[in-house]
């Protein structure tokens, strides 16, 4: 028996005025005996008894999705394939065809479908997404249909022009010959709706874009700028525009030093996503540029540099964002100084890290072991706040490989030169840099505030004699300070014997001295015997030798005598 | 146009300062929500200004069943207190902003779910409900031919032969 609901779905109708609601389907029936008897359950869902502005909305949809496993279902494929709902029935291609929004993005499979868009989305701005480079296949379609579309500029909101996978294919041109073709239509013709602009030419750089675009006019819509491989003159009236995205790799003649690039971004000071890649200014020294006032970007959601060491440290004294941010850093090494890394991560901690709230700077494919002289790159993952932020450190080795004890020196590294350490609370240290002796040392130094450690990685022999030395230094600053929390962790479980005993050791006479702790310890490693006997001497000696060891520690004991 | 079904005030909870509203189901089921919650929806916030208008309380009456409308409210509980640019009437239409990952799960649900409650979200007029669901719809259909259109969403070829295969309608129509 359907139900009221299957009858509203079925019938897409309100419910009659002067209904009260029906206690029963008794009662329902005979207000409305006609609808049910005619109701058939096993008809079909109601989608094309959708309303019209539903249905017309579901189908504005489709034309910015790429249709499964393609990335260019616009340009290549006549008709475009979300053209089929208009193949569906009567009603959708009435809802399709009176639907502005639908013909929105132009298809550029043919000049017919192009004509067809342009005249059903009149009035509205339109979107065209274009290869930058003219495919040999589609050569007699897509670029006259795409400079039928560039005679409409004034109506063009979005202008794509990108880099697809067949363009190196065929025409041997090697030019982005449609992106020079639109730039020209941009040149002389104003784009009163143009919001994104979007040229992306990865196989020639250079390729200039023309210094005075829009007949002189102002874009007073653009908002989002992205260009890749172009040569942009700084004058530009793309770079005067008030835009929220500001995205440039490889653009060559953008900005010649530091202090014109200041200037030219204070022009943005709307900026939520800033990415500049390969496009900071030759950098010869280390100093400071000198600019007049860091220009700020209040409302900068995403943050993202690439460049050498030198490039990344002077533009971070050139710009200044929320603490909210993300930061990403990408270096390329430049291969004229060691210890450039470490000298970068120090200026942008300086610079920035000490008001970072819930923030992380990620640091990508940080090449200090290369500044170290040894093979390997860096990721380090930071994070701070308050008493509950942490810092984590991630060590990842390269594919060539590297001596555990080498990555450790890089984390020493870190940790030794970065002065956040002054307010760190919890470190969280993975892989193989705790396996080095001296993140201990340089947490004695630099982290006075220090509360609580968090280690996850694999212990490796033949490094731990160190690291059994460095344990009593660590404890007795964890003891000294009242650290609340520590946590060691060991993937090899097998391997769980003679140091968790220690640790809980610890942990016992921890929370005898100070009350309860929360403290996790799970290491489990080889051990050596001049370890064991640091090990014993540091617990028999150490700063808290004052109770009873634990069971464990008795057996521990009993074990290594038994040993010897 | 719904219907408002004049309620006696002891049938309405919350009478005072907590604002609550009676919605009533299709399938007959009295649901108590807060009016703060429901506001998202246009709907639901005229029919409130009405109330104020008239001082009179009422029940709502709501064409749809129970289930569809408690996730309805499950949706606008979620959203409580949020902006959201797509349900603001003054703001700019938003672009094609990437779906909330919320949202994707909410919807999660088969096909006849989904499209009761795009319309149940149309007749409520909650905009950013309608166009979360008309995306999981969209990307239901995208790339598939119009056969495989008909098939998923049960839609019946109402063409003649002639029309189906009609060059104009190819893409003059």
């Amino acid at each position: 028996m359907p139900t009221r609901d299957q009858y509203y779905a079925e019938t897409g109708n309100a419910i009659p005025r002067g209904a009260t609601g029906f206690s029963n389907q008794h009662q329902y029936r005979v207000c409305h005996p006609n609808i049910l008897t005619n109701y058939t359950p096993l008809q079909p869902p109601p989608i094309g008894r959708l309303p019209v502005e539903v249905l017309s909305e579901i189908f504005s949809y489709l034309p910015h999705m790429p249709a499964p496993g393609s990335q260019d279902s616009h340009v290549n494929q006549t008709p475009p394939k979300w053209a089929a709902v208009t193949q569906v029935c009567h009603h959708w291609r009435h809802v399709a065809y009176s639907s502005k929004e639908f013909w929105r993005v132009l298809p550029l499979a043919s000049r017919a479908w192009t004509q067809t868009a342009l005249q059903r989305s009149q009035p509205r701005p339109v979107v065209v997404r274009a290869p930058s480079h003219v495919e040999w296949r589609s050569v007699r379609r897509a670029d006259s249909s795409l400079e039928m579309a560039l005679q409409h500029v004034s109506r063009i909101q979005e202008l794509w022009l990108e880099d697809s996978e067949h363009s190196s294919g065929g025409s041997g041109v090697g030019a982005p010959l449609n992106a020079l073709m639109a730039f020209e239509h941009l040149a002389v013709n104003a784009a009163p709706c143009l919001e994104i602009l979007f040229a992306e030419n990865s196989e020639c750089s250079g390729v200039p874009i023309p210094s005075v675009l829009f007949n002189g006019q102002y874009p007073a819509a653009l908002r989002a700028l992205y260009l890749k491989g172009f040569s942009l003159p700084p004058t530009s009236v793309l770079l005067r525009s008030p835009l929220t995205t500001l995205e440039l790799e490889s653009c060559a003649s953008m900005w010649a030093t530091y202090e014109h690039m200041a200037r030219i971004l204070a022009q943005m000071p709307n900026l939520e996503t800033l990415k500049l890649k390969m496009v900071l200014p030759e950098a010869s020294d280390n100093v400071a540029p000198r600019v007049e006032h860091v220009v700020q970007f209040p409302r900068t959601q995403s943050v993202c540099l690439q460049g050498n060491p030198r490039q990344i440290y002077k533009a971070m004294h050139c710009i200044s964002f929320p603490p909210q941010a993300m930061l990403e850093l990408s270096c390329v090494p430049d291969g004229r100084h060691i210890s450039q890394s470490t000298g970068l991560i120090k200026a942008v901690l300086r610079y920035h890290y000490s008001s970072f709230i819930n923030n992380r700077v990620s640091f990508k494919n940080l090449h200090i072991m290369e500044d170290l002289g040894m093979p390997g790159s860096v990721e380090l993952k930071a994070r701070h706040a308050d008493p509950s932020g942490s810092l984590i450190l991630l060590i990842h080795p390269s594919p060539e490989g590297g001596q555990p004890y080498e990555f450790g020196e890089a984390a020493v590294e870190i940790v030794s030169n970065v002065p956040l350490f002054h307010e760190l609370y919890y470190l969280n240290v993975s892989h193989h840099a705790f396996a080095s002796s001296t993140p201990w040392f340089a947490m004695n130094r630099c982290a006075p505030r220090l509360r609580g450690v968090f280690v996850h990685g694999i212990a490796i022999h033949g490094i731990l004699d160190a690291m059994a030395v460095q344990a009593k230094s660590l404890f007795a600053k964890l003891d000294y300070m009242g650290c609340d929390k520590v946590d060691f962790k060991h993937r090899r479980e097998d391997r769980r014997d003679v140091f968790s005993h220690l640790m809980e050791c610890a942990e016992t006479r921890r929370s005898l001295r100070r009350g309860p702790h929360e403290i996790d310890m799970t290491l489990g490693c080889n051990i050596s015997s001049g370890m064991m006997e640091d090990l014993e001497e540091f617990f028999e000696n150490g700063p808290i030798v004052d109770r009873p060891p634990s069971r464990h520690w008795d057996n521990y004991r009993s074990k290594f005598a038994s040993a010897r | 146009m719904p219907t408002i079904v004049s309620v006696d005030d002891s049938t309405v909870p919350g009478e005072g300062s907590s604002r609550l509203l009676l919605l009533v189901s299709s399938d007959n089921k009295h649901i108590v929500v807060e009016e703060d919650i429901m506001s998202r929806s246009r709907f639901i916030s005229k029919q409130v200004e009405g109330f104020e208008a008239t001082s009179q309380r009422h029940a709502i009456l709501l064409p749809f069943s129970s289930f569809v409308l408690n996730k309805v409210i499950e949706y606008c509980s979620h959203y409580r207190g949020y902006y959201l640019l797509e349900d603001d009437p003054d703001a700019a239409p938003p672009g094609r902003s990437p779906v909330r990952e919320w949202d994707q799960e909410f919807l999660d649900v088969d096909r006849n779910m989904l499209l009761r409650i795009i319309k149940a979200a149309h007749y409520l007029e909650i905009k950013s409900l309608v166009g979360s669901c008309a995306r999981a719809i969209a990307d239901m259909i995208r790339g598939k031919t119009t056969e495989e259109m008909r098939e998923i969403l049960g839609v019946e070829n109402d063409f003649t032969p002639e029309e189906e295969h009609s060059p104009s309608s190819k893409c003059t129509g």
